[in-house]
């Protein structure tokens, strides 16, 4: 009496599955990875198996398969299934977003401390530059107090002062 | 290996012209007021073998040649004479700074580096005999031997000569036979 037909139907996120038999008010149990659809009217049992692809597969009896069943399970499961893809969509621009604002406000920190780095560097450099030359003032001064003549060069990138007080 | 308390790559108060000075560490002469006690200890300070030294003069240009200074020189007169030889096959000068006299010397590198330095600067420092204001001289019975021709024609400059490096971080080294003239002044 009954024929076995096979429906292959887009269907593959479970979650958006089961919501969309919950909309239409059809009862199922889980068994492994199949869903079994009991038909509320005639109690005959259709299956939603899982293939290897992903894909979940119709089959029962054509009772319970009705054009009408089918159209309405897809229909519904595309809708839920849309939402959840636009909801999943939204929330990853949401999180782009916000890792770019994040990355900019790092990238903004990052550079406020290269740059307060830079102006302590030119700090420190000015005082060593300035304390070398109040010691190299220091020399002089002291050289020419004590008679000495001062010959000034420059070896590598030290400063090399040569203090002679000939005696003739 | 060689033991040196430190190398000045360029200066101009050891010797004539701009020189290569080498500190060597370790002195057992020990003289009486001696302004570089911290030489006189034989503890391994700077290692180098003579090949990494003679690499090192080498490289630095614009010299007239080396000075041998110490601590004391002759505590490694084995080494340093092979250097002293390398340091003239470049065709620089050699000078030694020694407490010894010739007379007192011991062994055949002493004498031989003794007599292949183009000037040798000898005697011990004396105290009593403290004289700053002689080139290359700390006291007045310490004397200057030209050994080659390659000065013959130099004359002593006499005079007080001090030579005060500072470097890039405002640190300075003040070396040579100072007047007065010392590091505390500046700190």
């Amino acid at each position: 009496m009954s024929a076995r037909i096979r429906t292959l139907l887009p269907l593959l996120d479970m979650e958006c599955i089961l919501q969309a038999l919950d909309n239409l008010g059809e009862r199922y149990t889980l068994r492994g990875n199949d869903i079994i659809i009991t038909s509320k009217k005639y109690y005959v049992e259709a299956k939603l198996s899982r293939q290897n692809d992903g894909k979940y597969v119709l089959t029962g009896d054509t009772d319970v398969l009705t054009e009408n069943f089918q159209k309405r399970l897809v229909n519904n499961y595309k809708s839920l299934y849309d939402s959840k893809v636009r909801r999943i969509r939204e929330e990853l621009e949401k999180k782009e977003a916000e890792a770019q604002r994040a990355l900019e406000e790092e990238r903004r920190r990052i550079e406020q401390e290269r740059i307060r780095l830079q102006q302590e560097q030119r700090r420190l450099e000015e005082e060593r530059e300035k304390y070398v030359e109040s010691q190299k003032k220091k020399v002089y001064e002291k050289a020419k107090a004590m008679g000495y003549s001062v010959k000034e060069t420059i070896v590598k990138d030290k400063i090399q002062l040569v203090l002679v007080k000939r005696t003739y | 290996m060689l033991n040196v308390y430190d190398i000045e790559e360029k200066s101009e108060i050891y010797g004539p012209g701009i020189r290569t000075v080498l500190w060597m560490q370790g002195c057992r002469l020990r003289c009486k007021g001696c302004w570089n006690k911290d030489m006189w200890n034989f503890k391994p300070h700077k290692l180098f073998r003579v090949e990494e030294l003679v690499e090192k003069v080498k490289n630095i240009y614009g010299i007239e040649g080396i000075t041998l200074i110490g601590g004391e020189p002759m505590h490694q007169s084995l080494e340093l004479l092979k250097m002293a030889m390398e340091i003239k096959k470049l065709g620089l000068t050699v000078v030694l700074f020694t407490g010894y006299e010739f007379s007192e010397l011991t062994s055949e590198h002493e004498i031989k580096l003794w007599k292949l330095s183009d000037i040798v600067i000898c005697g011990r420092y004396e105290e009593n005999r403290r004289n700053i204001y002689l080139q290359w001289r700390g006291s007045e019975n310490q004397r200057v031997i030209f050994n080659t021709k390659v000065y013959e024609k130099y004359t002593l400059a006499e005079g007080n000569y001090c030579e005060i490096n500072i470097d890039t971080n405002g640190e300075m080294t003040i070396s040579g036979f100072p007047d007065n003239f010392s590091e505390k002044d500046f700190f």
